[in-house]
């Protein structure tokens, strides 16, 4: 039987409605636009950004290694952390590899002698 | 006396190892990683052998042919071993090149010091 | 003809692209007009017989494939009671998994006809067939030496694709680094077929898992091929590897590391599921697996948000992704003895984490090839260099952003509906994994976020005036995966039963596979 929404056990997720959901929103939202007023022209200056008074030009925007500063502010241990483990030389990638190879021999032979 | 062969793979196993993890050279890692490949293709070869057993050969076999599959040793890990003899040869070959490379790009083979790629 | 075709398709399906590999120098010796012609007439029939053949096994149930029998399904010959020739199995899960790794190739080669620049490209296509046809073979072989066999040509030949730029000094390191990883990868798993022949006396999968016990060097070597697998298939804390090639990589070879990645969590599955199915092990496993998955998904997430430069900040999400891919088959493993569990929510678990598995396969390579066009177009890869393109390059834009909300799981995408299968069934198991996915979810919207508004949105750059959309050949794998990811979000109901639930069905029970062959 073919069905067309997913049955997650509990629920059940149906995509369709939900797409036909948002169409009707759309429809309504351009009925009200259609009755707000006409005549805007558009202008450069009218449309420019601004970030807190200041005009957005390409010296004075925010760069992609500037944003979430307060997010890295507040997580700088776990990064520097981060930054010294992902240390680039290859010989700590194959360590990681041995240590964890361990860890799984012994967490398996835990279990066999826990359950077996 | 029939443990030496694999204690023998174990050794080798464990000193390539020892020079993938601490030697810093990108030659050395190369021939750790060489070492690790023929401990691993002695673990092979040492595993279909059976003690006084003759080649796998049955036209050339000194016995006949019916007690000749008892006493012969197993055909199939010697097959493995070779393909991952021939498999070893293009991966040196292929990871001494880029060590060549690497070389020639940062003037330097050591290890730490090769990190253009970090965090 | 046809029927030919269909009998002989799993050789077929190997025999084309090595053919091509082989042949694509000749080609590239009569210029590049009639090399690129050749290569899509290669890459085409290759993809032609492959969705042929996963038609008919999904359809039709599990087939294998005798190589050097008299007849293709004569796995014992006469009075033998061991399969001993090379048997290719292909069940629902190995037809799922080369049918997604086609259609991502198909357009890899597309794109890399306008991508990729230069006079020799002979032997990069010739890599590109035997990393296809090294890719074919591990999922479709029914063998645990054939499997480390095409596993190594797999590896080999991708390394030898992301040091193609070789002049670059960044390429080179990450392709000695990615050698350096598969290498110890492939020889642990060379030693655990050791230990497992020396312990059982036999390499195919089928005769294994149904003769399998308990005992102490198959204990060993279950631990040896998890902990390989999963190395190469990006779990943390050994994915080190995986931001640098798919960062150094071209772009056409980075979306094939994506499915070789793939390839890796697949032998993974097929592995812990159908060689080890009736250990009673499994469940540490499964918890193994979940601990590894929770690990990834932190690791990628936080390290993605810091990156700068656009791939490598796909990559970490990568590994992220596979972190959720590894929590949902982890719960399925875990839930795999007891029915009762099994079928409460373990194998709704097993059915999101493939749904998923299928789902990152396509928004990655959507991804990483919008990505690729803004570093085609542009010539910059870092994202502090870059602003204003979505008013020059506007239908990269658009496919980067239906990429990025498949990815962050934002319906109607198709990252939402396997999410939502993985959450609804690992909350049943443990609640606490539901809880640490949720927030995982949120912060991977992050680093989407800022690449999408810093690279696309923003003020117009001076030196981007000239800047003109990609050409159509780049657009069109584009185009056509954002179609499929919009396509599978809107109807995942029929996706999961008519590729995922056969595939799931033919990992969790063992006794089908085996069925087949002996």
């Amino acid at each position: 039987m073919i069905t067309f929404s997913l049955n997650t056990g509990p629920s059940a997720w149906a995509p369709l409605a939900m797409a036909a959901g948002i169409f009707l929103m759309l429809v309504v939202v351009l009925a009200l636009r259609f009755f707000g007023r006409k005549g805007f022209r558009y202008s450069k200056e009218k449309a420019m950004p601004f970030y807190s008074g200041n005009t957005v030009t390409q010296e004075e925007r925010v760069r992609a290694s500037d944003f979430f500063w307060g997010f890295f502010e507040a997580f700088k241990g776990y990064y520097a952390r981060m930054r010294e483990l992902h240390s680039g030389i290859v010989n700590d990638y194959v360590l990681w590899f041995v240590i964890v190879a361990s860890l799984i021999l012994v967490s398996l032979a835990l279990g066999v002698v826990l359950w077996a | 006396m029939e443990l030496i062969p694999f204690l023998g793979a174990a050794l080798l196993f464990g000193i390539g190892l020892f020079a993938l993890v601490f030697k810093r050279n990108l030659i050395k890692i190369a021939m750790g990683l060489s070492i690790i490949d023929s401990g691993v293709n002695l673990f092979l070869i040492a595993l279909g052998y059976r003690s006084n057993g003759i080649a796998p050969i049955f036209t050339t076999a000194p016995v006949s042919n019916a007690q000749a599959a008892a006493t012969m040793v197993l055909p199939a890990p010697q097959a493995l071993t070779l393909t991952s003899i021939v498999i070893g040869l293009a991966v040196s070959a292929l990871m001494l090149s880029l060590a060549v490379l690497l070389f020639k790009h940062y003037g330097s083979a050591d290890a730490r010091k090769i990190r253009g790629l970090r965090e | 003809m046809i029927s030919f075709i269909l009998q002989h398709a799993p050789a077929l399906c190997l025999a084309t692209p090595l053919l091509f590999a082989f042949l694509t120098p000749l080609a590239d010796k009569a210029g590049s007009r009639v090399r690129k012609a050749f290569v899509f007439l290669g890459i085409l029939l290759t993809a032609l017989t492959v969705f042929t053949l996963a038609q008919n096994v999904i359809l039709q149930g599990a087939r294998v494939y005798t190589m050097g029998a008299s007849s293709p399904a004569l796995t014992l010959p006469s009075g033998m009671t061991l399969p001993v020739r090379i048997i290719l199995e292909i069940d629902a899960f190995s037809a799922l998994m080369a049918s997604l790794a086609l259609l991502v190739a198909f357009f890899a080669v597309v794109y890399s006809f306008r991508f990729m620049k230069g006079n020799s490209l002979g032997k990069f296509y010739s890599l590109f067939f035997v990393m296809l046809a090294g890719l074919i073979g591990l999922v479709f072989t029914g063998d645990l030496f054939t499997l480390f066999v095409f596993f190594e040509i797999l590896s080999i030949s991708s390394v030898a694709l992301v040091a193609y730029w070789y002049k670059r000094k960044k390429s080179v390191e990450a392709a000695f680094k990615y050698l350096l990883i598969s290498s110890v990868a492939s020889l642990c798993l060379l030693f655990s077929i050791g230990l497992l022949y020396g312990e059982y006396g036999l390499l195919n999968i089928a005769a294994l898992a149904a003769s399998m016990r308990l005992s102490f060097v198959t204990m060993v070597a279950l631990g040896l091929l998890l902990a390989a697998f999963s190395m190469k298939a990006g779990a943390a804390p050994m994915h080190y590897w995986l931001p640098d090639a798919y960062g150094e990589a071209p772009t056409p070879i980075t979306v094939m590391l994506g499915i070789a990645t793939l390839s890796s969590l697949y032998a993974l599955l097929r592995v812990l599921f159908t060689l080890f199915g009736s250990f009673s092990l499994l469940p540490v496993a499964g918890w193994v697996l979940i601990c590894l998955g929770v690990v990834s998904m932190f690791v990628g997430v936080t390290m993605a948000l810091k990156q700068d430069d656009i791939k490598r900040l796909i990559a970490y999400t990568a590994v992220s992704q596979a972190g959720f891919i590894f929590v949902g088959v982890g719960v399925g493993l875990a839930t795999i003895n007891s029915p009762a569990l099994f079928s409460a929510f373990g194998e709704n678990a097993l059915k999101g984490g493939l749904f998923h598995l299928v789902n990152h396969g396509i928004y990655e390579a959507l991804l990483f090839f919008s990505a690729g066009a803004v570093i085609y177009a542009t010539g910059k890869r870092r994202l502090s260099s870059l602003s204003g393109l979505a008013r020059k390059m506007p239908f990269t834009t658009v496919f980067f952003l239906v990429g990025a909300m498949a990815i962050a799981g934002i319906p109607p995408m198709n990252g939402f509906a396997s999410k939502i299968l993985i959450y609804e069934s690992v909350y049943r198991f443990n609640p606490l994994l539901t809880v640490l996915a949720l927030v995982v979810s949120v912060l991977t919207a992050v680093p989407f976020v800022k690449a999408f508004s810093s690279a696309f949105l923003g003020p117009e750059m001076a030196e981007f005036k000239k800047t003109k959309e990609v050409p159509m050949g780049m657009l069109l794998g584009m185009a056509v995966l954002a179609v499929i990811a919009v396509l599978f979000g809107l109807l995942p109901g029929l996706v999961v039963e008519t590729i995922i639930a056969p595939a799931v069905n033919a990992l969790a029970s063992q006794a089908a596979y085996v069925g087949v062959v002996l």
